[in-house]
């Protein structure tokens, strides 16, 4: 009973697909992810769960096919398994798919961990007309097997029992795990390898035959590790001689031998343990395959599922918006009423509650766009998307699966956007599209946008416009992912070999999850970053205070204060900077308010419009008033517009790109100073030939 | 007769090492350097290109008339041969189930507009062009 007093660590391993963070959630129904798109888990991710006087804490770690070091996945969940010492190891299979499984087990129980089987997608394994012989199963692997199916869920309570039931038992501690014979050539270099081994004191805290098969497999950190060792001249030696003498011996390199043996074991289990049964019922899968990934359809498949999540995003969001928008109007009138205080109420109902409250208003459009999007991931049409998108990204220098981090930035939000580009292996390709990810037209940036276009532009005009700055965000995106692919990161994009999970209907536990979890980034930001800084720019704007002189009329006194202000200052010195591409001291102050979040430009320009009240303009809403001031035309609202949509990204976007970019300041530098040249350049030529020719002065 | 099962299955290595440098045609060749020296990665299997052998007709037809990249492979049922070039894809593709001899489906090839869709070991895959273009496949003759 020694093991049980203390709380038990249970780690769950699987493939890619395979339905482990579907299990681990519902074991413990914590903030986690489910997906089919490769990669959904890339950190490990825990969850606490009380079960019979026991806390239980569960580890997902991320899905992989292969317990070698080639990507970062494979990386966690191995030193997770050999330096996290866990009670328990799960091991996910799914059923449908055993051999490949299986082909991940030969190399967990060459670890020397306790090891438990859960074995799910029964059904779908039935629907194939075969049957798994579970007892047989467990006896052959030497491992205890817990069955579940995909779709109905497992029975928690069932499942949680079974762990505790093991680990009480003690049927681990003298677990004999079936390993694979790689015959009699493979085991004396084994042999001799694992000698070696022992002797050298560092390297024999590791289990010693999984280290010599991972040498002989060529694995970079197990070669690394020995490298480091100090008998590190015999060993390579040996090894040398080891992997030369199975080429000569097999014919085919060590790491091929080795792979043959292993899914020949996983093959002479199937062959007991499966049973044909029946006879397979049609594959839906295969049916839909035929014309999502069709040649001439696929890629017009695709836009219309976009569309469809744009639409599904809009037309439901509608109505939440407009009860958000009324809301924070009452709220806003509420609370003014019971501040007396001019100073106080004009900071709590501007300030925070009009900054905060432009957030909010646009959550339900980033959560229901969330619901789409994760609905089509699970359903795992989002893996085929990426393998139809990959030839055009290719073309930019992007990889296939760089189409969803931007996907979810379009109306979404680039922070999630940029946290999604995990899920890309190469470096490079992964930095280009986090580059490229702020361009897109973010939530944030619809108000700024749709404030432009309602001013100068007429309401028939208006929706095209729309859509004409969602296009030329794509074209600036692939533009930019292009040149970078051509100057800073050379190369071309990482190979793409991707699984095609078949079709299923995803959860709603699962979907709501996953919503959540992308959509609390985006609210998190709202209730911190936004609400500090509007809090802040509205003091900038307020102090220092103008000095009174009573001969001055009420306007000219707020014209006052806003030169006086710290906020009027700073535009000032930077107006002349921007006087080129047609921009006054108003809008460079809201532009460098955006820094800080883009949809605060929208509440700055408000803030200073609602100070500064022109003669001219008795109108009250903001749009109006830009329209009839004399300092805009559409010329400079469409400059005004494009330099918003490539200046430099927000400040909650720059801190994760900087995290993500393995904090490098070079790459920071580059996205800060770079898209603001970017936008100053491309606002100046479109303004000065428009200058030039005379349209929409 | 452990010893003569060596024997043979040396022989057979060299035969299959032989033939593998012997199929692969001169664009996969020129393909693979061009890549290694862009991408300076020179990890690569250099393999050998070699002229038909001379009077071996039959044989130099059967290695063009059922072998093929699998870029270049109608939708059929094939037997793996080799994949080639760097480790880190050869590795993938290993713990994938792309083990030299293992049979594979081609379902659907669009290639090079597109990509290629096989089915091995049960499960669908879906290659880039440039992945297919690095495996070379047998016909499977039934």
């Amino acid at each position: 009973m020694s093991i049980l007093e203390r709380d038990i660590i249970v780690a769950l391993v699987g493939n890619p697909n395979s339905g482990k963070s579907t299990i681990f959630n519902s074991l413990t129904e914590a903030n986690q992810s489910v997906g089919n798109y490769p990669g959904v888990t890339v950190e490990k991710k825990e969850g606490l769960k009380n079960h019979r006087g026991y806390s239980i804490n569960f580890i997902d770690l991320p899905g992989t096919y292969s317990l070698s070091a080639y990507s970062d996945d494979e990386i966690v969940a191995r030193d997770f398994l050999i330096n996290g010492k866990p009670d328990i190891v799960i091991n996910v299979i799914d059923a449908s798919n055993i051999e490949r499984n299986l082909y991940l087990f030969t190399q967990i129980a060459e670890l020397n961990v306790p090891i438990m089987i859960v074995l799910n997608m029964i059904d779908i394994l039935k629907l194939q007309g075969k049957t798994i012989d579970k007892e047989t199963m467990s006896n052959l692997l030497g491992v205890p097997i817990f069955a579940a199916s995909a779709n109905k869920g497992i029975g928690i309570t069932s499942l949680l029992d079974y762990i505790v039931n093991v680990l009480e038992e003690g049927k681990l501690k003298k677990q004999m795990i079936a390993k694979v014979d790689y015959g009699e050539n493979i085991k004396e270099e084994i042999d001799k390898l694992e000698k070696l081994i022992l002797k050298d004191s560092q390297l024999s805290k590791f289990p010693k035959s999984w280290l010599s098969i991972k040498l002989l497999d060529n694995d970079p950190l197990a070669l690394k590790l020995v490298c480091e060792a100090k008998k590190k001249s015999v060993i390579l030696s040996q090894l040398e001689r080891s992997r030369s003498h199975i080429k000569e011996h097999f014919g085919k390199e060590a790491e091929i031998e080795i792979a043959d043996k292993r899914y020949g074991f996983a093959n002479s289990v199937i062959k007991t343990v499966v049973k044909k049964t029946g006879k397979k019922k049609a594959d839906i899968s295969e049916i839909i395959d035929n014309f999502v990934l069709n040649r001439y359809l696929g890629i017009p498949i695709f836009v219309l599922i976009m569309y469809i999540i744009f639409k599904f995003a809009f037309v439901f969001s509608e109505p939440v918006i407009n009860v958000f928008e009324m809301f924070f109007e009452w709220l806003g009138n509420i609370v003014g009423s019971i501040i007396s205080e001019e100073s106080t109420r004009s900071l709590v109902v501007d300030g925070m509650i009009g900054g905060v409250g432009g957030i909010l208003g646009l959550f339900p459009l980033i959560l229901f766009m969330f619901f789409a999007i994760a609905f089509f991931e699970d359903s795992g049409y989002m893996a085929r998307a990426a393998f139809v998108m990959d030839k055009v990204m290719n073309r930019f220098g992007l990889h296939g699966k760089s189409f969803l981090p931007l996907m979810i930035s379009i109306n979404g939000c680039a922070v999630p956007g940029i946290l999604a580009t995990r899920t890309l292996d190469s470096k490079r390709d992964r930095l280009i599209t986090m580059f490229v990810v702020p361009f897109m037209v973010c939530g944030a940036k619809i108000p700024v946008f749709a404030l432009i276009t309602g001013a100068f532009f007429s309401s028939k005009n208006q929706a095209s416009i729309m859509s004409f700055v969602y296009v030329l965000s794509v074209i600036i995106a692939f533009v930019t992912a292009k040149l970078l692919s051509t100057t800073l990161l050379k190369g071309e994009p990482a190979h793409f070999v991707m699984e095609l999970p078949p079709y299923h209907m995803p959860q709603i536990k699962g979907l709501l999850l996953k919503m959540w979890e992308r959509s609390w980034l985006y609210l998190r930001k709202a209730g911190t970053v936004v609400m500090l800084i509007s809090v802040l720019i509205w003091t900038v704007f307020t102090y220092p205070k103008a000095p009174v002189s009573k001969n001055l009329t009420k306007n000219e006194k707020a014209m006052l204060q806003l030169k006086y202000s710290l906020a009027g200052r700073a535009g000032e010195i930077l107006e002349p900077l921007f006087k080129p591409i047609g921009m006054d001291a108003n809008r460079v102050v809201a532009l460098v308010a955006g820094l800080a979040a883009k949809e605060v430009i929208v509440s700055t320009l408000g803030t200073i419009y609602s100070i500064e009240k022109s003669d001219s303009c008795n109108s009250k809403s903001l749009r109006e008033k830009i329209a009839c001031d004399k300092s805009w035309s559409p010329l400079k609202g469409l400059v005004f517009l494009i330099f918003c949509l490539i200046y430099t990204p927000c400040t909650a976007c720059l801190t994760v790109f900087f995290k993500e970019s393995s904090s490098s300041y070079k790459w920071l530098s580059l996205i800060v100073v770079g898209n603001a040249v970017f936008a100053w350049i491309a606002s100046f030529i479109v303004f000065q030939v428009g200058m030039l020719l005379e349209i929409g002065v | 007769m452990k010893q003569y099962m060596g024997v043979l299955r040396y022989i057979y290595g060299c035969l299959h090492r032989y033939l593998a440098k012997f199929y692969c045609c001169k664009d996969i060749y020129r393909h693979n350097i061009h890549r290694s020296i862009e991408g300076k990665s020179f990890d690569c299997n250099h393999f050998r290109v070699h002229e038909p052998i001379h009077g071996f007709d039959s044989f130099n037809k059967d290695i063009v008339d059922n072998f093929t990249k699998l870029s270049c492979a109608n939708p059929g049922k094939y037997k793996l041969l080799v994949t080639y070039c760097d480790r880190k894809l050869k590795y993938r593709l290993l713990e994938m189930g792309f083990i030299p001899g293992e049979g594979l489906t081609v379902i659907s090839n669009s290639a090079p507009n597109g990509g290629v869709m096989i089915k091995i070991k049960g499960a669908k895959i879906a290659l880039s062009n440039e992945v297919a273009d690095k495996i070379l496949v047998r016909e499977k003759i039934n």
